[in-house]
């Protein structure tokens, strides 16, 4: 005589299992929803300049602020802090004199033949500090004559370069 | 008689099943709301300065203040002046000279150097203690405020505002271009000496929009 087959198994334990792992889901769930909202239109700003609005001292500078319009997508920053008797170039932090740009085959001429080469993917910002306007206008003259891509932000005196914040959030920097 | 063991009779199949269902329905939810958080653009905000053909609105930015440069009357004014100046000296240079320094071709807030014209140039100066439009507070202004009328007369498709910015204001510089930009406007700007007259003409190039 056949037997009849039974599953009498106790799935109590199955259960404990799979509602645990529901649980874990539903906070990745939350974790991702509350990613998305926190920042509907997945930016992640990668400049030094991080918002349109004034600087103030002692202030995270992201706080009400929005990002430019017409901000660039496609190339790297290379940055440029124009004071009124030097310039500081960035990554390498070099300074250069304004009585050294005269000279040639200085830091910058170099920078700039390195850019030259990288055109389609890198771009200059002059951070132009008062005061600077007559050797902003030049350097501006000398950038757009090799060709090279230049964006440019006026700022302020005492206003620091974070360079390191802006290289880490576009993983240049570990 | 055996007792029948308590808990027994529950049969948790059907919510099990349920409970898989849902294990499955939760996976799949994961996945797309993870590929949305991970798909992170990357903003890099500083814009790359471009040429643009739109007519220009000059508002200059000194003192903390914002003026209206009046381009167009300034030059009619100067136009004016340099004919009523060339008739008068009938060619004596001496006396050309001398009436071009002396311009009144001049606004409330801006006056035109002359002597300028020689070099082919048209140069603005900033009459000192005018006054201008104080932006305090970008939250605040309205549309029938001195600023926010300009950004909501100005068409976005022709026309872009090109600002002429001194040393000490930047910070005004900043909340006027955040408004033009929150509007989609597109903006230059150019940094200016505290002192410098702002010149068009010869050796000049077009103020690049960014």
């Amino acid at each position: 005589m056949a037997r009849k087959r039974t599953f009498d198994q106790d799935l109590s334990s199955f259960m404990c299992i799979i509602l645990m792992v529901i649980g874990v889901m539903c906070i990745v769930l939350i974790t991702n929803v509350v990613m998305i909202i926190s920042n509907p239109e997945n930016i992640r700003i990668t400049s030094l300049i991080q918002s349109v609005g004034a600087w103030v001292q002692g202030e995270p500078e992201m706080v009400g602020a929005q990002p430019f319009p017409f901000g660039n997508r496609f190339k790297d920053p290379i940055y440029i802090d124009v004071h009124r008797q030097h310039l500081v170039l960035y990554p390498s932090e070099d300074v250069v004199s304004i009585r050294d740009l005269e000279r040639k085959g200085n830091a910058l001429e170099l920078l700039l033949d390195e850019l030259h080469e990288k055109r389609e993917e890198e771009y200059v910002v002059l951070l132009a500090r008062p005061g600077t306007a007559a050797v902003f206008h030049r350097l501006k003259k000398l950038i757009l004559d090799r060709g090279v891509d230049l964006g440019w932000e006026l700022y302020e005196a005492d206003r620091p370069v974070d360079y390191e914040r802006a290289a880490r959030a576009a993983g240049k920097m570990e | 008689m055996a007792r029948k063991k308590r808990g027994q009779g529950v049969v948790l199949d059907s919510f099990l099943d349920i409970m898989t269902c849902m294990l499955g329905v939760l996976m799949l939810m994961i996945l797309l709301t993870g590929v949305d958080a991970a798909q992170i653009k990357v903003l890099i905000p500083t814009p790359i300065a471009h040429s643009s053909d739109k007519k220009q609105v000059f508002i200059e930015c000194r003192e903390d203040q914002l003026f209206l440069v009046p381009v167009a009357e300034l030059r009619q004014l100067a136009q004016k002046e340099l004919n009523d100046i060339s008739q008068e000296a009938g060619g004596d240079m001496t006396q050309l000279l001398s009436r071009l320094a002396e311009s009144s071709a001049r606004t409330a807030e801006y006056k035109v150097d002359l002597t300028y014209a020689l070099l082919g140039k048209f140069a603005i100066v900033s009459l000192p203690g005018a006054k201008g439009y104080r932006l305090l507070d970008t939250s605040k202004e309205k549309a029938t405020d001195w600023y926010g009328r300009i950004l909501t007369t100005l068409d976005g498709e022709k026309e872009m505002l090109t600002f002429l910015v001194r040393d000490d204001s930047f910070t005004v510089f900043k909340r006027a271009r955040g408004l033009a930009w929150a509007r989609k406007i597109e903006v230059s700007y150019e940094l200016l000496d505290s002192e410098e007259p702002v010149k068009f003409g010869l050796g000049g190039s077009r103020s690049m929009a960014q």
